[in-house]
């Protein structure tokens, strides 16, 4: 469910976190300006409409005409429920594949997908960003950056969803968002609490590829790459 | 549980009332489905009365088949008593006719000392296969339509039951 | 789990999905432990005396129609049709006979590919029984009477030629699908159905024309009807 700011969720649910998280995207990044492309779930939307559509009409048919003179046509309607309810899965399995957001920023589109592996409290996030054409360049390809943080980032213990952590997450993993709020990128770097201690150790361990977040692994590495600018 | 409603957008808001529409959508269609290819209006009855027990007690869930047109004596049918909605599943004890003739049965619950002629409409002796029978029974299992009685014996649960699983699946989102 | 709800749920879904598996496996395995071949089975029927009277279906009913009152021998052992998914076997023996060809040629609905254009026999259940258990599934029964008087559906049954008794059963299971079986020997020789008993004042008097030997005059056809 979409939680407003304060109120809490259950914190063993996977589930919620993920909803939560995912919910809590769109409302940011429209915030920051950016332009929300609706075009999967417009398309999801008029896919499950039309098969539900057929199966009233069907139901209607099948009401007040009887089951003996409309035979014919529920056999049809029954087939082509089936292939359009088809077509949906597959399009939620293979096109959306978990996006949550699509959209652009001053030229920059972008596609945000979330996944949560079973069981495991790690919210990871797959962004494609396709810059727009710089006059040197003949054409700009998309770039992708995968990223991945536990719940507890912006979770506190007792479940409630801490805006501005995750935002500072967002601002500092992905490039676009970084420019599009400085604020929030610039902020987490510069405070030195004991939380961003470990926020920091956590985002240097997940730079260097090591998926050890979830196993309290705190060893600092030195080189980060140099990603997103300050 | 409405402030998390209106706290969502309307596509939200319409992709889980999709989920809901769904979920009933694709159940109708599977009983419609399984009706078209069993050629009966209605290919999963409940018993309701004791009048084929031991076989049978009322709860029972029976599965129907109706493309066979050539029912047997011996076998158990549901048919409709002509006039009105009532489905009675009995088992024939005498049958006529056949190929080019109308087929004619009579039938008669296990349980039920005399056989069905008074149940049927005024004038009528034996029922049409064609026009009477809306299919045979050919599957079994005990117990489980029990709920659909339950469900026809205070309706009120019916709307209990059906706003229950509303609110679960717009409000979940798993 | 992360609710008292979710935990219910999950119990609850658990308990129905092997409550299905087990199902099926019962329905499964007991639908192949039955004899594939009803021959396999040993059951016979005997024709003992067959009278055929005027009667009325029902004691209101105005209608005069000629019944049968059968009587038989019956041999069964159907021990073999009882596994662990018998719930019940219904057995039943029916009078199968032609129907006799009326030039009255009624309504035909007739479809595309019908197997046959002829109509098929008549058969009529003249007796059955309920059996539960496999310590009652041997019968051996003489000179039974049939529970049931039978008539065709014209009303006329004397005189009708080629008929046969059979025997036939149903195996109800606790959970899956029904089978019906019949044996070729649980066939009994063809035999006719007698002129009508004339109802005449001397008892026993008349000629009636009964294959077998007469029993003791069993006029109860009148108003004691099929409701055995």
């Amino acid at each position: 469910m979409a939680s407003g700011a304060g109120s809490k969720i259950a914190v063993y649910s996977l589930s919620d976190l993920k909803n939560t998280t995912d919910d809590a995207l769109p409302n940011y990044l429209n915030s920051l300006k950016f332009k929300q492309s609706h075009y999967l779930s417009d398309v999801r939307l008029a896919l499950g409409y039309s098969a539900v559509a057929i199966a009233g009409g069907t139901f209607y048919f099948d009401y007040t005409l009887g089951f003996e003179k409309t035979k014919g046509y529920t056999l049809w309607a029954v087939i082509l429920y089936f292939i359009l309810n088809s077509v949906f899965t597959y399009w939620i399995w293979a096109v959306e594949r978990g996006t949550v957001y699509v959209g652009e920023w001053r030229g920059t589109q972008v596609k945000l997908q979330s996944h949560v592996k079973k069981h495991t409290p790690v919210y990871d996030l797959a962004v494609q960003y396709k810059p727009p054409k710089a006059s040197s360049k003949a054409g700009s390809e998309w770039k992708r950056v995968e990223t991945s943080a536990p719940f507890n980032t912006w979770f506190s213990a007792d479940g409630a969803f801490v805006a501005k952590r995750f935002q500072q997450w967002l601002a500092t993993e992905i490039p676009v968002i970084g420019q599009a709020d400085p604020a929030s990128a610039g902020k987490a770097s510069n405070e030195s609490s004991s939380v961003d201690v470990q926020l920091n150790a956590l985002r240097a361990t997940e730079l260097a590829g090591l998926d050890a977040a979830a196993h309290g692994d705190k060893s600092k590495k030195s080189n980060k790459k140099g990603r997103s600018p300050r | 549980m409405l402030s998390a409603i209106s706290g969502m957008q309307p596509r939200q808001l319409a992709a889980q009332v999709l989920n809901f529409a769904l979920v009933l959508s694709t159940a109708f269609m599977l009983w419609k489905g399984l009706s078209v290819a069993t050629d009966s209006p209605s290919p999963i009855v409940v018993v309701l009365s004791g009048s084929m027990e031991p076989a049978f007690q009322r709860g029972d869930l029976l599965f129907l088949w109706n493309r066979a047109r050539n029912t047997q004596i011996g076998e158990v049918v549901v048919y409709n008593v002509r006039g009105k909605d009532i489905p009675i599943v009995h088992r024939v004890v005498r049958k006529f006719g056949g190929g080019i003739k109308p087929l004619r049965l009579l039938t008669k619950g296990d349980n039920n000392l005399a056989d069905d002629t008074e149940l049927y409409a005024r004038g009528q002796d034996y029922l049409d296969r064609a026009a009477d029978v809306i299919g045979s029974v050919k599957g079994y299992i005990p117990f489980v339509g029990y709920v659909t009685i339950l469900i026809s014996e205070h309706p009120w649960l019916k709307t209990v039951i059906f706003g229950l699983m509303g609110a679960v699946v717009v409000l979940q989102r798993e | 789990m992360h609710s008292t709800l979710v935990r219910a749920q999950n119990v609850f879904g658990f308990f129905t999905t092997v409550a299905f598996i087990v199902g099926a496996l019962v329905a499964v395995t007991g639908y192949f432990s039955l004899p594939s071949d009803g021959n396999s089975l040993d059951v016979s029927v005997d024709l003992k005396n067959v009278q055929v009277a005027r009667g009325r279906p029902h004691y209101y009913s105005s209608k005069r129609e000629e019944y049968a009152q059968i009587r038989f021998d019956l041999d069964a052992d159907l021990s073999p049709l009882f596994t662990w998914n018998t719930k019940q076997v219904f057995l039943y023996i029916m009078a199968s006979y032609p129907p006799s060809v009326s030039s009255a040629s009624r309504d035909s609905k007739k479809k595309g590919s019908s197997p046959s254009p002829n109509p098929g026999p008549s058969n009529a259940i003249i007796y059955d029984k309920i059996i539960t258990s496999r310590d009652e599934a041997h019968l051996e029964l003489r000179n039974q009477r049939s529970k049931y008087q039978i008539t065709d559906i014209s009303g006329r049954i004397a005189n009708r030629h080629n008929a046969t008794l059979e025997v036939a059963w149903n195996v109800q299971p606790w959970v899956g699908a029904l089978t019906w079986g019949t044996s070729s020997e649980g066939r009994s020789k063809a035999f006719a159905f007698p002129a009508l008993k004339s109802t005449g004042a001397g008892g026993g008097g008349a000629a009636t024309a009964t294959k077998k030997k007469n029993v003791a005059g069993e006029q109860t056809m009148g108003s004691a009807a099929p409701a055995a």
